[in-house]
C-alpha cells in the first residue's frame, strides 16, 4: 500500500513537472486554466519578448500540446 | 444453363462488392466496439510515466515516447519492455519534451516540442540523424520511402502541411485554412494520409475534419460538434481558443477515418467518430479512458491512453 501511495505521489509530481515543461518553465500556479496560466508566463519571459513572432509560436505550440494532452477540465 | 449464369453473375457481383468494400472504406459499418487485448504500464510498475507518442511496426512491436522519462521505449507484441533509449538533453538522441512518433520501414521518426527537426532512429532505437524542418511541428505522419508529412505552426502566416523528403527538403505544401474560426492557433491540427496520398486533417480548435489532395485541393469539410464559434480566453490581449474540438485522426487498414473528439465531445477526449472516405459518419464509439491520441496499426488494433498517460491500452477493433 505504501509502495502504491509512493507511485501515485510520484506520478502526480511527474505530471506537474511535465506541465511546467510544456512551456519551458520551472514551476506554475493553478490560478486559471493551467494551460492559459502557463502561456501567460511564457509570454512574460524576457527571452520570449525579445523575439516576438518566434515567441508566439514557441509559446503557442506549448499551449496547443497542453490543451491536447492535459487539459484538466477533461 | 440460365441458373448457372445467374449464379455466376451473383458470385461476380459479390466479389466486386467485397473488393470495393475492402479497398474503399465502404459504408457498411453500423457499429464499432473495442476489445482490450493488451495494457502496458500501471501504477504498480515503472514502465511508463507520461507517454505522448506511439508507433508500431509490422512485427507487432510497440514504440512509445515517454515525456517524463525523456525516452523512447520499445515493447514487444506481448508488452514486454525490450529496449529503452534517450535521456534528458539537447544532444543527438536526447529529448527535452518528446511528443510525436511515427514508424515507416526500418525507421522511427520522433519530434521534440521545441526542436526544429525530426529525430530518426532505427528499430533498435539507435539514433541515426536529425532531419531539419523550418518550423515547429504539430503533427507528423510517415508516408513511406523516406517521405514525411508534417503540420507546422506558422510564424506570421497560417500553419501548413508540408511533405518533406528524407533530407528535409520541401516537396510540396498546402495551407488547410479558410474554414470558420480564423485566428491564432486555430490552425492547430492532426493529420493522416491514406493509400492514395490524400490527407485527412482534424483541427484541434475548429469543428472541422477535412480531406485534402496532396496538391492542396480541399475535397470535403465536415463538422460533427455543432460548434460554429469556439469559446476563447484572453491571455495578454490575445484571444485564445479555450476548448478543443478534435485531438487526433487515424486510418484503419480499410481506409476508414477515426477522429478523436476533444473537450466539446459528449464524452470529452473519449468519443471517436468513424467516417468513410467521403466524410460520411458511419459510427461513433467511446474509449474507456480519455486519450490525447489514437493510433491504428496495419492489423487494425487501436492504441490509446489510460491513467493520464501512465498506461497504454491496445484494443481489437470490432466492426458490426
Amino acid at each position: 500500500m505504501r509502495a502504491l501511495n509512493r507511485k501515485i505521489g510520484k506520478a502526480t509530481a511527474a505530471g506537474l513537472i511535465f506541465l511546467s515543461l510544456f512551456l519551458g518553465f520551472q514551476a506554475f500556479t493553478l490560478r486559471g486554466g493551467p494551460c492559459e496560466e502557463a502561456l501567460g508566463r511564457c509570454f512574460d519571459d524576457v527571452f520570449i519578448q525579445a523575439f516576438a513572432s518566434f515567441g508566439i509560436v514557441y509559446c503557442g505550440i506549448g499551449f496547443a500540446f497542453c490543451k491536447k494532452y492535459i487539459d484538466p477540465a477533461e | 444453363m440460365n441458373m448457372r449464369r445467374i449464379f455466376m453473375g451473383f458470385l461476380f457481383a459479390a466479389l466486386v462488392f467485397g473488393q470495393a468494400h475492402a479497398a474503399g472504406g465502404g459504408g457498411a459499418i453500423r457499429k464499432v466496439s473495442l476489445e482490450e487485448v493488451l495494457s502496458i504500464g500501471g501504477l504498480e510498475d515503472q514502465k511508463l510515466f507520461q507517454w505522448t507518442g506511439v508507433a508500431t511496426d509490422g512485427a507487432g512491436n510497440i514504440y512509445i515516447l515517454d515525456a517524463m522519462d525523456y525516452s523512447l521505449k520499445k515493447f514487444g507484441p506481448d508488452g514486454r519492455l525490450l529496449k529503452k533509449a534517450g535521456r534528458k538533453g539537447q544532444g543527438p538522441g536526447e529529448f527535452m519534451a518528446p511528443r510525436l512518433l511515427a514508424c515507416s520501414g526500418e525507421r522511427l521518426y520522433a519530434t521534440d516540442q521545441n526542436v526544429f527537426g525530426i529525430y530518426v532512429f532505427d528499430r533498435e532505437l539507435r539514433f541515426l540523424e536529425k532531419i531539419p524542418c523550418p518550423s515547429l511541428i504539430l503533427a507528423l505522419a510517415a508516408l513511406g520511402d523516406g517521405r514525411l508529412a508534417v503540420a507546422v505552426m506558422g510564424m506570421a502566416s497560417p500553419g501548413k502541411v508540408m511533405v518533406l523528403d528524407a533530407d528535409g527538403r520541401e516537396l510540396s505544401a498546402f495551407v488547410p485554412a479558410g474554414g470558420p474560426g480564423q485566428g491564432i492557433l486555430m490552425d492547430s491540427m492532426s493529420l493522416a494520409q491514406d493509400k492514395d496520398g490524400q490527407f485527412y486533417v482534424a483541427f484541434l480548435f475548429r469543428d472541422s475534419v477535412e480531406k485534402w489532395t496532396r496538391e492542396g485541393n480541399r475535397l470535403w469539410s465536415k463538422a460533427f460538434l455543432g460548434q460554429k464559434k469556439i469559446a476563447t480566453t484572453e491571455v495578454q490581449s490575445l484571444a485564445l481558443p479555450s476548448e478543443t474540438c478534435f485531438k487526433d485522426v487515424a486510418l484503419d487498414a480499410s481506409g476508414h477515418v477515426f477522429v478523436l473528439g476533444g473537450k466539446l465531445s459528449k464524452h470529452p477526449s473519449r468519443d471517436v467518430y468513424v467516417l468513410d472516405k467521403y466524410g460520411a459518419l458511419l459510427a461513433t464509439f467511446t474509449l474507456p479512458d480519455p486519450s490525447h491520441c489514437l493510433h491504428i496499426d496495419s492489423r487494425n488494433y487501436l492504441y490509446a491512453r489510460a491513467n493520464d498517460g501512465i498506461t497504454l491500452k491496445k484494443y481489437r477493433i470490432i466492426y458490426d
